[in-house]
């Protein structure tokens, strides 16, 4: 019994795994520029990414977007042709190098002196009380 | 003491972003694009029609401006482009103001009423613009005679600003 189950979990696993690279394959040009659209940043607003901005600037963005997947361009390329204009400003997935990466290991580095620090409370109180 | 230590670790990044956050001019807006290759263009000129591209101007510098008439410091800056156009005209520094966000229409009627600066180029799907990175306007490029863009002024020029990237350009007054 304990077998099938074990068995039936893999296989859904693995038929969710299928699903989900089935699905990054049948992506359409639309549904593509649409993910792009969301990664650029739209350069005359706070925080917005071209796809959501109502502004001329983002929606010619978009249709250059738009013109590269016709092309055939790759998401790296088109993405790069962005970053060389505007630079890494305008990506709203920052790549994790340089000095990015404190937006990774500054929460962690917190979480864990935060932790250490209830730690150390902790044990001090209990000294105490002993 | 480990109070302190602390309270120093807190109080020295902060000081430190504050720092560098509020000490910067604003107007000094990094490009990605300067100290490299300019990018190509073909654009129309307002006045006939006739197509001019960045290859075309190789060879000499060249100050490119980016305005529209709606944009309040353009037409501020106006004057300072006239003036420019009038002293530089006769040396080999080119000087073209690229149409951005605006119509034609709009655009002759600002020179009607203005007088005219630089030849006027027209962008009409801003593709220039964005290959140039533009964000707003003014925008102002100034690329030396092998095609490279040496600044980048974002905002509106200034007779000062003007000197001294003509000069870096190799540019002096007639």
């Amino acid at each position: 019994m304990k077998y099938k189950v074990t068995l039936g979990i893999l296989l859904a696993m693995i038929a969710c795994l299928l699903l989900a690279a089935c699905g990054e394959l049948k992506e359409t040009p639309d549904a593509r520029v649409e993910r792009l659209g969301k990664l650029i940043r739209c350069p005359v607003c706070r925080g917005v990414p071209i796809g959501d901005s109502p502004s001329e600037l983002s929606k010619q963005m978009m249709t250059m977007v738009n013109e590269q997947v016709a092309a055939g361009k790759s998401d790296d390329e088109i993405l790069f042709y962005f970053e060389q204009r505007y630079g890494e400003w305008a990506l709203l997935d920052p790549k994790p190098e340089g000095m990015n990466l404190l937006i990774w290991v500054l929460p962690l580095c917190f979480a864990l002196g935060g932790a250490g620090f209830i730690v150390a409370y902790v044990r001090k109180g209990k000294e105490r009380q002993d | 003491m480990k109070k302190w230590l602390v309270f120093l670790l807190i109080l020295i990044p902060t000081v430190g972003l504050f720092y560098f956050g509020l000490g910067r001019d604003p107007r000094l807006l990094p490009s990605a694009l300067v100290a490299k290759q300019a990018p190509d263009f073909t654009l129309k000129k307002l006045e006939d029609g006739t197509e001019v591209t960045l290859r075309g101007l190789s060879g000499k510098p060249l100050v490119l401006n980016f305005w529209a008439t709606w944009c309040g410091p353009c037409a501020a800056e106006h004057q300072i482009i006239r003036e420019l156009v009038k002293e530089y005209g006769k040396t080999n520094l080119q000087f073209y103001s690229v149409l951005y966000e605006d119509t034609p229409e709009n655009a002759r009627d600002f020179i009607r009423r203005y007088g005219a600066g630089a030849p006027i180029l027209l962008d009409p799907g801003l593709h220039t613009s964005i290959d140039y990175g533009v964000s707003g306007v003014p925008e102002t490029f100034f690329i030396n005679a092998s095609g490279k863009i040496v600044y980048k002024q974002a905002g509106m020029l200034t007779p000062d600003v003007v000197q001294e990237q003509l000069q870096a350009l190799g540019v002096t007054s007639p």
